[in-house]
């Protein structure tokens, strides 16, 4: 009997978030697309700042200067001659984010054997490129010097799980739980709601199913649409991106369906304390936005106020990244990623937990 | 224009009627900024390390002691076997491992060359090259520090160049300052789009759009009138979050407010109006409503030069953030925030974002026109 009248309602939800063309759409293409778009898109590598040389000297040595600040591709230079007093103006007006003065004796005090101070304006309001700049130029410098004293230390580095340090190894990993999460709470939201609002909820409510039957008949066909996005999303990053897939199978495919799973916890939960569509969706922006900026992803956690890390422990998005990549590049499995599982199923259990006694409350009123 | 009114008036009572949503697109405009204005710091604090002192000499240990002591890199587990510095890094407990071979000590003091390894986590964008940075930077500075002991070598003498960097709106390189600004974009982007989504889309749903369509009022006072009740919200949360930014978090607004509010109306006619193209085109409340979130939150963290360098990016790609109206106001709110130029620095993005929102309005007034034919 249960399992005829969980059928018939997962077969009844499936169809009706399918037969929408611009659901499908949602539900298979758009991950695809957004992966791709985001994958291929993000780089925290600063490159091509705008740059503006004013070359006072203009002199083969004061060119090398240039030529060689060009080179790496992380400044696009343009040389001016002249102006040099409105230097700042460059940064004011938004032309350029980094402007080098190169001082009028620079080839003289060079071959004379001395130091020859350049100018570096930074803009400031961009932190992260003004730091990577001043980076750049520095070792730039430490290169160029012609006369180095001999090193007394000589650093060997070398990168664990992305020997080549490629920017796509770590942030696909983001874009796949990013992309994963979006999709499934939205989808999860609204799917009580959308019934309540449409009245058909009462005509469920006075059928003989029970409410248990009826949360399972909600639940199963998202697990089931967000399996199916996992599985996507996963050949996007392999095959599209290249990414290595050293993960374990079992804790890949357990992990994740858990993972997906408290997802739709935390749509179920929006759903039941939500009145209106609009409150669920606002609701979901309140989750998914935080989550996101503090999943560790954008912004590290160590150097966050220490509340604000106690926050993160509860924040699925922080296990979940955490896991994808330890599993993708490391290939980590159970014994390092015990902890993850557990606070992933802990959530789950919790919010459905909850998810379910609204649920009951909603049913008897 | 008095039915435009008169559209404006009834969207306004169909908002109030649901208090709580208004409260909460309100309040979390409010929330956003505190929470992160408080949370969020890019600067490279307490990276946990693993150490391996093979060395165990007096300057082996002072090596540690300077390294440490600023807080950047936190020594979290001293061990000799590399292996399980390794298993460590495994587990997630550390993010860099840094070696200190045996004979560290004599090599310095020889003034040989000493090797010292040092190992990053490289599945960690944040943590692992940042530290690197620091750890290298730290390096130079350790050099140079017993290189002015040993041999007295003064820094002006040393041949080559030296950059002399002097930073500009931002001295100190507060990431607050160039976070928070973002923070208020972001929110106000996804929040617009998300309340417009259902406001023509309720019409359809209901049938009342019939109706309205055989009164005399024409499609685009239909839609500006829609429009207009959420102007005001977004002009409270614009409100909210300035005076927050500003004076609790110390954001100096250096720039003319009246600026700043001339942006904020335009970047709120465009990001509304993204709303109701997606309403009209879809007309199914929770269709559409789910397509804005999809189009605006990601898009808008990621490709909007909230913290991905945009100029990094392929010329693919950056052809795809013209789409993106968060990316325009961004660049504008920074500007008149912490450079206070006016705009003559950002007439380009006013122009794009004058024109994204003409598209998307008529677009919008369009669907409706042809709906009814």
């Amino acid at each position: 009997m249960f399992r005829q009248t969980v059928h018939s309602l997962v077969v009844k939800e499936l169809k009706q978030t399918m037969r929408d063309k611009r659901m499908r759409f949602i539900i298979f293409v758009s991950p695809i697309f957004q992966m791709l778009l985001f994958g291929f898109a993000l780089d925290n590598e600063v490159k091509h700042l705008p740059t503006t040389v004013y070359d006072l000297d203009n002199t083969s040595a004061s060119r090398e200067f240039i030529r060689i600040l060009s080179e790496g591709g992380y400044f696009k230079t343009t040389a001016k001659q002249s102006g040099a007093n409105d230097a700042a103006t460059e940064l004011l007006m938004n032309r350029a984010k980094v402007v080098v003065i190169i001082p009028g004796n620079f080839k003289q005090k060079i071959d004379s054997g001395m130091n020859s101070p350049v100018q570096l304006l930074l803009d400031g309001s961009d932190s992260n490129a003004a730091l990577t700049a001043t980076n750049y130029i520095r070792q730039m410098g430490q290169k160029l010097m012609t006369n180095k004293p001999p090193a007394s230390i000589e650093l060997r580095t070398f990168t664990y799980y992305n020997p080549d340090m490629k920017p796509k190894f770590y942030l696909v990993p983001g874009v796949f739980i990013m992309v994963l999460t979006v999709i499934t709470t939205l989808l999860t939201a609204i799917s009580i709601i959308k019934e309540r609002e449409q009245g058909t909820f009462e005509q469920l409510v006075v059928s003989p199913i029970h409410g248990y039957e009826l949360m399972a008949g909600k639940m199963i066909p998202f697990l089931i649409i967000g399996t199916i996005d996992v599985v996507l999303i996963s050949l996007v990053a392999v095959f599209g991106f290249g990414l290595p897939f050293h993960a374990p199978l079992l804790p890949f495919i357990l992990i994740n369906f858990i993972y997906v799973a408290a997802m739709l916890g935390v749509g179920l939960f929006i759903s039941t304390v939500s009145k209106t569509q609009q409150q669920a969706i606002l609701s979901t922006f309140m989750f998914l936005f935080p989550a996101i900026i503090l999943s560790g992803f954008m912004f590290p956690i160590a150097s966050m106020p220490e509340p604000i890390q106690w926050l993160t422990y509860i924040n699925p998005l922080r296990y979940g990244i955490e896991a994808e990549r330890d599993m993708l590049l490391k290939g980590s499995g159970f014994a390092e990623l015990w902890i993850h599982l557990v606070a992933l199923f802990v959530t789950t259990i919790g919010l459905i937990g909850f998810g379910a006694f609204r649920f009951r409350k909603m049913l008897v009123q | 224009m008095r039915r435009m009114l008169a559209i404006a008036w009834k969207e306004s009572i169909e908002i109030m009627r649901d208090s709580r949503t208004l409260t909460l697109a309100i309040i979390l405009p409010v929330i956003m900024i505190l929470l992160f204005g408080y949370a969020i710091n890019m600067d490279v604090d307490h990276i946990p390390v693993g150490i391996a002192d093979l060395d165990h000499s007096r300057e082996s240990r002072e090596f540690q002691q300077k390294l440490f002591s600023p807080g950047w890199l936190q020594k979290k587990t001293e061990h000799t076997n590399l292996e399980f510095l390794e298993k460590e890094m495994q587990r997630g407990n550390i993010k860099m491992i840094i070696v200190l071979p045996p004979g560290f000590a004599v090599s310095l003091k020889r003034a040989d060359t000493a090797q010292v390894f040092a190992g990053i986590d490289g599945s960690d964008n944040m943590s692992g090259s940042m530290s690197m940075a620091y750890f290298q930077t730290f390096l130079a500075l350790y050099e140079m520090r017993r290189m002015e002991l040993l041999y007295g070598i003064d820094r002006d003498r040393a041949p080559g160049f030296e950059s002399l960097p002097r930073i500009f709106f931002n001295p100190e390189l507060e990431s607050r300052y160039f976070v928070l600004p973002g923070i208020i974009v972001l929110t106000l982007a996804v929040l617009s789009a998300l309340l417009t989504s259902i406001s023509i889309a309720r019409e359809w749903e209901r049938g009342s759009m019939e109706q309205l369509i055989a009164t005399p009022v024409r499609p685009w006072e239909i839609l500006y009138g829609k429009l207009l009740p959420y102007i005001g919200i977004s002009m409270i949360q614009l409100t909210l979050t300035i005076i927050l930014g500003v004076f609790l978090f110390g954001v100096p607004l250096r720039g003319s407010l009246l600026n700043l509010f001339l942006v904020s109306l335009l970047f709120s006619v465009g990001a509304l109006g993204l709303g109701l193209l997606f309403s009209s085109v879809i007309k199914v409340q929770i269709i559409a409503m789910q397509v804005s979130m999809i189009a605006t939150l990601l898009p808008s963290v990621f490709l909007s030069g909230f913290i991905f360098p945009i100029e990094s990016m392929t010329p693919i790609i950056q052809a795809f953030t013209y789409i993106v109206p968060a990316k325009y106001y961004l660049v504008m709110v920074r500007t008149i925030f912490l450079k206070g130029s006016g705009f003559a620095a950002f007439w380009a993005e006013a122009v794009f974002l004058f024109v994204f929102s003409m598209i998307v309005l008529n677009a919008a007034t369009h669907k409706i026109v042809k709906r009814v034919a």
